[in-house]
């Protein structure tokens, strides 16, 4: 458990990340049903009968799910079945709410498309209204045979949940993550995942994912059920590696082999995961769901990519939707290459109105993509075209999403509204289409990249400099300061597995406002290159905040050591670095506001923010984290005033020095005369007189000086 | 001749009779008499074992039946199932833990006819003195079909149960029910 509380760290700031892939694949493997008839021949609406008329639209539309041991509600197998609920079929169909397909007709070409023709519609009210006579038996057709194992074949590995979870009978809808050891031996790629739940009258969709053996297995079962709660997409946590998403699956959909040959890969000895969105029915069921896994010869020449507009779920686009307002969202993207779109799979949560996307192809046509016009986040279909798309270079793809945060929307999570910003919770909002493609010719891929790479920087950028990603920290800190119980999953969870950290917390923790000696020594030495120490450091100072979420000194070393890591550890992506600095800064700025004149609450924050500065990026706002640290510094010394000459040559020397090298980047330079004139005084014969003489010479910034805090610093 | 017409005149008014006072015999075969409350009011609460409306409302049934049993308020469920097994009405009953309220099967559609229901689920709520006061929806969790609310607004049978029992006039006596049409039992067409 070393690495945890950078592991949850990571696992807040990054959650963003996360999900794009397992969004995109999921439609890679999710479909749909069989393909719809066509048009029925039109039919003498005087004599609409069942066996001629309405039991082939029935069989071709609806059975797939309304029959025995599927998850809708009745079977529509025989004569009676189908009458007895025939004014509710002429109702919802022509309505068409059923059966359930939310992209407009004609708006993109997709597979599986379950939609009736206006003509199939008609002749079912029709007959309803005529009595739904029955028609001569002889031209009853037969019924459609369902195969009752898996529909892709024996699978290569089948997997079922160690234990059952119990799903109540009435209450919120529940997310769910399982973690099943896959036991491989060798690394695989995965064609496809076929899913078998058993409660199916309550299972609405699952998302698959393979991680590391044990990554989760301190939060599996924590709360005392089965895996784990939460909706953060799960599978491509930078942290956890190996990982990465495996498809999904949602009521109705039939399992396919992804197109084209590709695969996904799979490590040798990971856990799959898979997280399911359980609809309480009324009735408490227990849940104990198969998959069957479909593995390839070998690893496939080409990868899936992603386009994601607006990127990233719209954090960089996403601005504050007022409450009881409407808004709209759009994003665009000309391609660098030729690509081929196989699938576009959208994303809002329960704010969500209408998806439009059109492709502009560079001769001025246009291509529709997908037009959904009233959203229902509990049908997350994905659409497959029926033809890849071909789409020049050039091409323009325009993609346009609205809100509805009224109070006449049903689907509204808050009533009375509230105002809404991007986030994760279910009550936030989020809003994108994400394309799957891969560039027509492989020697376009490095170009694909790069193209990538600018999407995503841009978009972060973006998500900077309108706010969000300050917000999403600050809700961050806001959930690192609430009380444990109060936290979401990963952080509670992870806090339970580490007890040796919270008992060497729990004194200081207690009865006291400071840190113990030990957790100050290991931040030296953790700045100073040592890892585990660093560790120590943030495992005690995480503990604490949780047992006393207003600890000045335990939230501004966390947020000093939280910098630190995020700043030096190279493995760490782009959004995690931003998003750790975000908390980073919001934590050690309310140290200071709570503990003004504590010592080591300014030292902790001055000293880190002059330590790094120097090489943080334009983003940052470097100058006013300089600003910061000065003013850390300036505090500290007009606090020790009196006795400076108590203080050890180490101690007066760090600071005077700190003061001196911050005002003379800052261009006060008499000021910083003024302190290293003080070292030349108070400090002579040592290193920092040195450093100060260089410094008169020229009076400009010097170099940072290379202090190795590890010499002195020692941890274990 | 005349015997017989006289016996089948007999059985017609005795049909009448039974359909105006509303009196029918529970699954267990204890008589009911919903249209004549012992207490203050009666629920008549019309469902279904296969519509997934119907079914997703029994806990919040069991919960409103159970808090006003105290105030003289009883409550009675009517299955309007085509063709349905007492079997199969006894493993409802007792997977959506329903056992707590007398239930019926209606299959020749007696109370849905005189209570006037055709959706279920439904409720109609029956004062004292016989009369409807309530028949509709339980809340508006649905929107329209398909689209439940994430908040109920308006619940208004327990809106009726309350003004009955305030001596008050109920402030919505019907109200619209969105779930699965109750059909009539009809001979096979050809």
């Amino acid at each position: 458990m070393r690495t945890r509380s950078i592991f949850r760290l990571k696992a807040e700031a990054t959650r963003t990340l996360l999900g794009l892939a397992s969004a995109a694949f999921l439609i890679a493997v999710v479909s749909r049903g069989e393909a719809p008839l066509q048009a029925q021949n039109a039919p003498a609406q005087s004599r609409v009968t069942f066996t001629e008329t309405i039991a082939p639209i029935v069989y071709e539309n609806c059975v797939t799910c309304h029959r025995p041991g599927e998850a809708a509600p009745f079977s529509l197998i025989s004569y009676d079945d189908v009458k007895n609920r025939g004014q509710l079929i002429a109702a919802v169909t022509g309505s068409r709410y059923m059966p359930p397909w939310q992209a407009t007709h004609g708006y993109g070409d997709f597979q599986d498309e379950r939609r009736l023709t206006d003509t199939q519609i008609q002749a079912i009210a029709a007959w309803v209204k005529n009595g739904m006579p029955e028609g001569p038996k002889a031209k009853m057709p037969a019924a459609p045979k369902f195969t009752s194992g898996w529909r892709l074949g024996t699978p290569d590995l089948v997997l079922e949940m160690p234990t059952e979870f119990e799903v109540p009978a009435s209450g919120p809808d529940i997310f769910r993550n399982f973690v099943i050891p896959s036991k491989l031996l060798e690394d695989k790629w995965v064609r496809a995942v076929e899913f078998r739940p058993r409660a199916r009258t309550v299972v609405h969709h699952a998302l698959f994912a393979y991680v590391r053996s044990g990554a989760y297995a301190s939060i599996d079962g924590a709360d005392g059920q089965p895996g784990f709660r939460g909706l953060a997409p799960i599978g491509a946590n930078p942290n956890i590696s190996p990982a990465g998403p495996l498809g999904g699956w949602a009521v109705g959909a039939s399992p396919r082999f992804l197109p084209e040959g590709l695969a996904l890969p799979m490590s040798k000895g990971s856990d799959f995961v898979i997280q399911m969105h359980f609809h309480p029915s009324g009735k408490a069921e227990r849940e104990k769901s198969t998959v069957g896994i479909y593995f390839a010869e070998k690893a496939p020449d080409r990868m899936l990519r992603v386009l994601q507009l607006p990127g990233l779920f719209g954090i960089g686009s996403l601005q504050e939707i007022a409450a009881g307002g409407n808004y709209a969202m759009e994003r665009s993207a000309t391609l660098p290459v030729d690509v081929k779109v196989y699938l576009a799979n959208p994303h809002a949560h329960y704010l969500g109105k209408e998806f439009k996307a059109t492709a502009t192809l560079p001769d001025g046509t246009t291509k529709p993509l997908l037009w959904i016009q009233d959203w229902d986040f509990n049908w997350q279909d994905g659409y497959n075209y029926k033809e890849p798309l071909l789409l020049p270079k050039g091409t323009r793809i325009d993609v346009r999403i609205t809100y509805d945060n009224t109070a006449a929307n049903p689907r509204n999570p808050s009533n009375p509204p509230k105002r809404v910003w991007w986030g994760e919770e279910s009550t936030d909002e989020m809003g994108s289409i994400s394309f799957g493609l891969i560039p027509v010719r492989r020697e376009d891929e490095p170009a694909w990249e790069q193209f990538a790479t600018q999407q995503q920087r841009g978009t972060l950028l973006a998500a900077g400099q309108n706010g969000t990603l300050q917000r999403v920290a600050a809700n961050q800190a806001r959930g690192l300061l609430a009380a444990p119980g109060a936290g979401r999953g990963l952080g509670r969870a992870g806090a339970a597995a580490s007890p040796t950290a919270a008992a060497a917390a729990a004194p200081a923790a207690i009865t006291s406002t400071s840190l113990p000696p030990q957790v100050m020594a290991d931040l030296f030495s953790g700045f100073g290159g040592n890892p585990g120490a660093l560790q120590r450091a943030l495992d005690v100072t995480a503990t604490t905040i949780e047992a006393n979420p207003s600890h000045a000194q335990a939230l501004a070393w966390h947020g000093a050591a939280t910098l630190y890591y995020s700043s030096t550890n190279a493995d760490l992506s782009a959004l995690d670095r931003i998003g750790l600095f975000q908390r980073a800064t919001k934590e050690m700025d309310s140290a200071v506001g709570i503990a003004p004149d504590d010592i080591r609450v300014r030292m902790a924050r001055g000293v880190v923010l002059r330590m790094l500065t120097p090489t943080m990026p334009r983003l940052a706002n470097v100058p006013g984290l300089i600003e910061n640290a000065r003013l850390d510094y300036q505090r500290m010394f007009e606090l020790q005033e009196g006795q400076l000459e108590k203080l050890s040559q180490h101690a007066l020397g760090e600071l005077l020095q700190g003061l001196a090298e911050l005002n003379s980047r800052q261009g006060k330079t008499s000021d910083a005369e003024k302190y290293y004139g003080m070292i030349q005084s108070m400090l002579k014969g040592t290193d920092y007189a040195a450093r100060a003489g260089e410094w008169m010479k020229t009076k400009q910034p010097l170099p940072q000086a290379q202090t190795n805090c590890i010499s002195c610093h020692t941890g274990q | 001749m005349r015997w017989e017409r006289g016996l089948l005149g007999a059985g017609v008014i005795a049909l009448l009779a039974g359909s105006v006072s509303g009196q029918t015999r529970d699954i267990d075969g204890r008589s009911m008499a919903p249209f004549q409350p012992a207490g203050k009011a009666t629920v008549l609460l019309f469902i279904q074992t296969d519509c997934p409306i119907s079914n997703s409302y029994a806990p919040e049934i069991q919960r409103i039946c159970k808090a006003y049993e105290s105030r003289g308020v009883g409550c009675s469920l009517a299955y309007e199932d085509v063709r349905v097994e007492a079997a199969a009405v006894r493993k409802h009953l007792k997977d959506f833990s329903y056992s707590a309220i007398p239930a019926t099967i209606d299959s020749s559609r007696t109370l849905a006819d005189r209570a006037k229901a055709t959706i279920t689920p439904a409720a109609v709520v029956v004062d004292a003195s016989g009369a409807v006061r309530y028949r509709g929806r339980i809340d508006n969790f649905y929107a329209s079909l398909g689209k439940p609310r994430q908040h109920v607004t308006e619940h208004d049978l327990v809106d009726a149960l309350d003004a009955i029992l305030a001596g008050k006039p109920v402030p919505k006596p019907e109200t619209e029910a969105l779930g699965c049409f109750i059909t009539r039992p009809q001979p096979r067409n050809k």
